[in-house]
């Protein structure tokens, strides 16, 4: 156990390319950004005081805010992510970017219900708010450039087990050997799908397979994300899975696609190998003798 | 001396990395079992409980001087949609508490609370059979709000 948790922190620890942080904390701004970009975030002011709860990380602010304020935090938030993108004062700009994103998404979901649409992108970009990226001229290999992504690795492995952990400790194997799957697509298909969603609920094998393979995938990301070769693989599995939960139940996890991309794609990469190489110019060639 | 400070440097930022890693993954595991939920802290119950043929929903139902009763029907957008949840609180709710929010969900629907005799919380309880087809089965009122 010991050796175990000693090849964890070596690896955890373990100096790292300069690109790689770079690649990794301007992907995940750039989600921020489209996320930011995306919605109207002024709906939040039409709700009423009465009807908005507070049980989140903006509880300290009394009442609920003005359309000013939620276009101006859009405004900020989006200028943070242009400076991160730009490589300028990169870690006040992750950190502004982020924090207008979680004020923003924590007064989107204070109407009662739990939302994770983009509780995803928030836990997984936090551990690059104490990232020291390299200034720009800067490059080589350091601590401080490795662990930052590795630890998002962690971070992302841990939602997805945790995920599959609450519908094992919750439902039980029910949750896959039962009908369970069926009545969620019955019960919760959006029109467009509602003849494909309810063909997958008719056969239960087809039904008990996507849950199956949901928590299968869940249960096993720390696995997944643990092995260079397999994360790009993980991103495509989660692609799927959360495009087919969009088609039949309408339900928008695109933040966590684009989150996972945005993480295990690069660090799917052989470590000396930069997600966008530049072009190799072909060496000039001696001009031939004229025979 | 510039040796001693990089391995000092490197030295921090091993402690860094340990201390941020290790706190977060604590942290989501710790709030994940206490089932805390506190926005971006959560448990993480994504499609965690058993779903079967059985459903039950709760909803508004405005009743007018003359007795006709109507749906209150919210926007559809997310922010204010999402707010029927609290829809599970209201009947334990303090009066005062219970007017308020059945007056800013009528505000919301575009009717006027004065033109209403008393707003009904009802719970529904629906079957629905392996053809998709559902029933009614049970109309409840849980909670009567003078608006």
């Amino acid at each position: 156990m010991r050796g175990l948790a000693a090849r964890i922190d070596a690896a955890l620890t373990a100096p790292g390319r300069w690109f790689r942080l770079v690649e990794v904390q301007t992907l995940l701004a750039l989600v921020i950004g489209w996320r930011l970009l995306t919605r109207d975030w002024t709906l939040i002011a039409d709700r009423p005081a009465a009807l908005t709860q507070h049980l989140n990380v903006m509880a300290w602010y009394p009442g609920a805010p003005p359309a000013w304020l939620l276009v101006a935090l859009q405004v900020v938030g989006v200028a943070a992510v242009v400076a991160v993108v730009a490589r300028r004062r990169t870690r006040l700009a992750f950190l502004v970017a982020w924090l207008a994103y979680v004020a923003l998404c924590a007064w989107w979901g204070a109407s009662g219900k739990v939302m994770h649409n983009d509780v995803l992108t928030v836990t997984v970009t936090f551990p690059l708010l104490f990232a020291r990226p390299p200034a720009r001229g800067e490059t080589g290999s350091s601590v401080a450039w490795g662990w930052p992504p590795r630890a998002a690795l962690a971070v992302m492995a841990t939602v997805y087990f945790l995920t599959g952990f609450q519908k094992l400790r919750h439902a039980g194997l029910h949750w896959v050997f039962g009908d369970n799957m069926s009545w969620i697509l019955r019960q919760g298909a959006v029109d467009r799908a509602a003849g494909l969603a309810s063909f997958v609920a008719d056969h239960a094998w087809l039904a008990q397979g996507m849950a199956g393979g949901a928590l299968a995938l869940e249960l096993t990301a720390p696995l997944w994300l643990s092995i260079r070769r397999t994360r790009a693989l993980f991103a495509a599995a989660v692609l799927i899975m959360h495009s087919s939960i969009w088609l039949l139940l309408g339900i928008d996890y695109t933040a966590w696609i684009l989150t996972v991309a945005a993480v295990a794609v690069p660090m799917s990469l052989r470590v000396d190998r930069p997600l966008f190489a530049r072009p190799r110019v072909p060496a000039p060639q001696p001009a031939r003798e004229p025979a | 001396m510039s040796t001693t400070t990089s391995d000092a440097t490197e030295s921090a930022q091993r402690r860094v990395a340990r201390g941020v890693t290790v706190g977060t993954v604590v942290a989501l595991l710790l709030v994940t079992l206490s089932g805390l939920e506190a926005w971006p802290l959560t448990s993480f119950r994504l499609f965690s409980t058993v779903r079967t043929g059985t459903s039950v929903g709760l909803e508004l139902e405005a009743v007018a001087a003359d007795g006709t009763r109507s749906p209150v029907r919210l926007p559809a957008n997310q922010v204010m949609s999402t707010t029927t949840h609290q829809f599970a609180h209201l009947a334990h709710a303090r009066p005062e508490v219970q007017r308020a929010k059945v007056r800013a969900w009528l505000a919301t629907a575009g009717i006027d609370p004065a033109t209403l005799t008393e707003v009904d919380l009802v719970r529904t309880t629906r079957s629905m059979d392996p053809t998709g087809t559902s029933h009614v089965v049970g109309n409840e009122i849980v909670a009567v709000v003078r608006p």
